[in-house]
């Protein structure tokens, strides 16, 4: 690679001293050491080292490599709004009433954004929960196994942290994460000899750990469980933070042509009979039509658009998905378009259990006061403490916590956020790793890149409306290494609903170096790149996983193969 | 601004008007309290010194978000206080608390009013005790970044203060012991002069994180500590308003740069293991040059953030600092440019044997040293402030 000439005797970094008639000069003063470097190499890239393409690609490998911005927001001249969002990024929210950073609470699942996503990245595994520990990234998942959905008494998102004299939904010294080991089908062996370790999490949470009673949705009513009942019927997952950067270039992909990939499987699945293979709830995989699409009726005007973030898929684009619920929902920091806190999923439970609550009750005027000092909302002082407390709660009018601007600043940042240069893309290792990773199968679901379109903004909650917004990404080509589809793995105590979109792995070998969860999987299951490949290889645990033959062809590969395409998963 | 003044009129008082709380004050004197806030600012100088490097250690261990996390959550703290549970078991509540009421602004809060030290009088007890507790936490976060930069283990004691930091800051039980174990201490040190045996592949990869570290600090300060209060964005952005501290802690950010570059701490020209040495004299013109221009950017973005009008807590709008922004732009850019020339010696032997050599001399003459002296800065706070009690 290195087309320098060298000079020999240039290459011996060694001190040389200059003969002198005054000895102690001479010692102290050694001739300044040079060297002849020549001029740089000029590396011709191939287009897959631009992971983000041309306006979305930062050639910084190092421990800041998550955070840089793209060339689209210098093009836009938008550096100051992104380095105010970065700031709302990166610090915790407070229980002050004012000042920098005032709001959080009355319930929180944590005080500030890196918590969850250290070094902008992934969150890191945990042995237990507590919401105030660096670089845990888990929310709780706590769902009615008999349909599959959340418990209505705690929020989606549950909170374990609140602000007095209010008490946490859930009190996180009673939850407990253990780490237990898993054999496969193989033995945890590979044909060659060699062998491997995994390990998944059991979580439980105990009925007593809970503020409210737990409640249901069974039948189209609520149904408040014993705790019998909630030991039978609940299981309680972890789902951990991936990373920031690089969303506000998948945002920028054609509605139309992430259709295309899911109705493209979706053809080849009816093609070779396996009629369940895309998620039902999602896709109707007979007709070759979305089932559900992504709509905001409660911001925005209830229009339509195509799924692609979270695990669960449970948004569409970027400015209305997960960061811009996020700013709000986890320190339930309110804004105008969100004048009222995240609570309960049915929006009654907790209040209603605060308001009865003799403790919350004592200590509330004083909060409240605090809150409003200048009784900005007569309603929340009338002196009928259950009914002042509930009002509250349930207020659709708080007042804004979080400015418009500073709103806006934040999304420039999260759709401004460019994604690390591959590296060691002229390696022959990576080359190998690359064609092995087509072959075996992997690119079929991790599909290597994208083209963007116009990328014109696109807003569910219409808080944004115009290009000139956000920093753009127009006609790139992108290489997420996702196909932006769900696809199962059944593996034990999986996933909720089991379905899980296909996990971009663009930047992830360089989470050691950011500081962020170097762990994969979508509860940091595994502990390397070797682990997450076997965890897409079972079979033993209600069905097959969908990646169950590239495992197979994984396995059957030399270990020098295997590592090659290690390699590849950690340099793109 | 009015926002602003509202919060540092805040103190204690909700403190102070709950019956519950103990409000007693604590048996000191003036002269005690007044030496642990000098002792604040030359541990906070040596904080500020570090923050050149604040990868490795620092972030993967969560040492700066529990030791430097601002603003203070001033209505946590004053629940502390107020929360027996967690004023009799001090040690360990500290060490997983929320990191708004710890580390040096946490004491700054308890400390300093408008820029001078509190009156003795005002401290309460359970204040005094808490101050205590949050200092030797800072002390054994501290020592723990010494420890984790020390590549050959020399300090036995400090060494071990890193394990059991490492083992139960991020989860114990509620008697305090480590629940189980992830990821056992790691040597950045060691790491840093080994390329490929942690996170960095080669020497000249490392060699670029010091550059990168540079950059990262300078951008903060220039874009953000400065630059947000400056452009009107938010004038609350205003960290160490209790000690009006601002200006020096900007100053000591980029003097951290200073001795990163150069190659040792409290360096005034680069030392020959220096980056900024190499790349002046490795037989490159163009790296010559822009070696050349990050000095020149260098002393003129320290000389602009000197001349800025104080305390910054007041004078945020002043064209003093929109000179600084600038000065610090400047430098950013300067040492991007000499970070794309080297990214093209890749593979070359020659500079990655001298990046061992400046990546070693790093490790030991700026990192070692720099955490060094903040640990034992950070040990004498701790001492003054247990000493405010007669």
């Amino acid at each position: 690679m290195n087309k320098l000439h060298l000079f020999g005797i240039a290459l011996i970094p060694a001190f040389i001293f200059v003969g002198c008639a005054d000895e102690d000069a001479a010692v102290s003063e050694p001739t300044p050491l040079s060297w002849d470097i020549g001029d740089p190499t000029v590396t011709d890239y191939p287009e897959d080292y631009y992971a983000g393409g041309l306006l979305g690609t930062t050639s910084e490998n190092s421990s800041t490599a998550f955070k840089q911005p793209s060339k689209a927001v210098v093009n836009a001249d938008m550096m100051q709004a992104f380095n105010e969002g970065e700031y709302l990024f990166e610090k915790d929210y407070n229980t002050n009433t004012e000042g920098a950073f005032h709001g959080l609470g009355p319930v929180y699942v944590r005080r500030g954004c890196l918590y969850c996503h250290p070094g902008y990245g992934h969150g890191a595994r945990q042995i237990d929960y507590k919401a105030d520990t660096h670089r845990n990234g888990y929310l709780l998942v706590i769902y009615d196994k008999t349909t599959n959905a959340y418990i209505r008494s705690v929020a989606g998102m549950p909170q374990t942290g609140a602000v007095k004299p209010f008490k946490a939904p859930i009190d996180e010294r009673q939850i407990k994460i253990a780490w237990n080991n898993y054999t496969d089908e193989w033995n945890n062996q590979y044909p060659d000899g060699e062998t491997y370790e995994l390990i998944y999490p059991e979580v439980t949470i105990p009925y007593s750990a809970y503020y409210a009673p737990v409640v249901v949705a069974r039948g189209g009513n609520d149904v408040t469980l014993s705790e019998a009942e909630y030991d039978n019927d609940i299981d309680v997952r972890l789902e951990s933070t991936i990373g920031i950067y690089g969303t506000g270039l998948t945002d920028a992909i054609p509605d139309d042509d992430i259709t295309a990939q899911w109705k493209s499987e979706s053809d080849y699945f009816n093609r070779i009979g396996k009629t369940d293979a895309l998620n039902p709830a999602m896709w109707d995989q007979t007709t070759g039509t979305w089932k559900s699409y992504y709509s905001n009726s409660l911001q925005g005007d209830g229009t339509k658009y195509v799924r692609r973030y979270t695990y669960a898929m449970s948004r569409g684009p970027i400015l209305d998905a997960a960061g811009a619920n996020a700013i709000w929902n986890i320190t339930n920091v309110t804004r105008s378009d969100r004048r009222y806190h995240y609570l309960d999923l049915a929006g009654t439970y907790y209040a209603t259990k605060s308001s009865q609550d003799p403790e919350v009750q004592a200590g509330f005027t004083e909060y409240i006061n605090r809150i409003d000092p200048s009784n900005a909302h007569p309603e929340w002082h009338t002196g009928n403490l259950e009914q002042d407390i509930y009002t509250y709660l349930t207020s659709k009018q708080l007042d804004p916590e979080m400015t418009d601007a500073q709103y806006k600043n934040l999304m420039i940042w999260h759709r401004g956020l460019a994604v690390p240069a591959a590296r060691n893309t002229t390696s022959e290792d990576f080359k190998k790793g690359k064609e092995l990773f087509t072959q075996i199968g992997c690119a079929a679901c991790h599909r290597p890149s994208w083209q963007t379109g116009e990328d014109h903004i696109q807003d569910p909650a219409k808080f944004f409306t115009s290009d000139s917004d956000m920093p753009r990404y127009p006609h790139q080509k992108i290489w997420p290494y996702t196909d932006f589809v769900q696809h199962r793995l059944f593996m034990k105590n999986d996933i909720r609903t089991g379905w899980c979109r296909t996990t971009p792995l663009w930047g992830r070998g360089l989470a050691g170096k950011t500081g962020s969860g170097t762990e994969r999987m979508h509860d940091c299951r595994a502990r390397t790149v070797e682990e997450a490949i076997m965890w897409h290889g079972c079979k033993n645990e209600g069905g097959t996983s969908d990646a169950y033959n590239a495992v197979v062809k994984f396995r059957d590969l030399t270990k020098e193969e295997r590592n090659q395409l290690i390699y590849f998963v950690e340099s793109i | 601004m009015a926002a602003f003044a509202a919060v540092l009129s805040i103190g204690f008082a909700s403190c102070t008007s709950d019956d519950d709380a103990d409000t007693t004050i604590v048996a000191g004197t003036q002269t005690g309290i007044e030496k642990a806030c000098s002792d604040w600012k030359v541990a906070r100088a040596n904080w500020e010194n570090t923050e050149a490097f604040l990868f490795g250690a620092a972030d993967v261990y969560s040492i700066d978000p529990h030791t430097d996390t601002w603003p203070v959550a001033a209505n946590d703290l004053a629940d502390v206080l107020r929360d027996e549970r967690a004023m009799s078991n001090l040690d360990n509540f500290i060490k997983t608390a929320n990191s708004g009421i710890l580390g040096y602004h946490g004491l700054e809060y308890v400390l300093f009013r408008q820029g001078q030290p509190r009156k003795i009088d005002q401290i309460t007890n359970l204040e005094y005790n808490y101050i205590c507790a949050v200092a030797k936490d800072l002390y054994y976060a501290t020592a723990t970044l010494e420890a984790a930069w020390d590549s050959n283990e020399s300090n036995a004691e400090r060494h071990q203060i890193a394990l059991n930091y490492v083992a139960t800051h991020n989860s114990i039980n509620d008697d305090g012991d480590a629940e189980g174990a992830l990821g056992a201490f790691q040597n950045f040190g060691k790491a840093f002069k080994n390329p490929g045996t942690g996170d960095w592949e080669t020497a000249l990869d490392a060699t670029l994180e010091i550059i990168s570290g540079c950059q990262d600090i300078i951008g903060e300060v220039g874009d953000s500590k400065i630059g947000l209060p400056y452009t009107g964005e938010d004038a609350t952005y205003i960290e160490s308003p209790y000690a009006y501290n601002s200006i020096t802690d900007f100053y000591d950010n980029i003097v951290s740069c200073k001795n990163a570059l150069f190659g040792s701490k409290g360096a005034t020209t680069p030392s020959q293991q220096s980056l900024i040495y190499f790349c002046q004299h490795a037989g490159n013109a163009t790296l010559a040059t822009q070696a050349n221009t990050v000095v020149t950017k260098l002393e003129a973005a320290l000389a602009k953030i000197k001349a800025m009008k104080a305390p910054f807590a007041l004078y945020y709008s002043d064209d003093s600092c929109k000179a600084a922004i600038d000065a610090l732009g400047e430098l950013d850019d300067a040492l991007g440019d000499m970070a794309e020339t080297l990214k093209g010696y890749a593979g070359n032997d020659v500079v990655e044997t001298q990046c061992q050599v400046i990546n070693e001399n790093y490790v030991d003459q700026v990192v070692l040293a720099t955490y060094r002296a903040l640990a034992d800065s950070a040990l004498k706070l701790y001492e003054s402030i247990v000493n405010i009690k007669n």
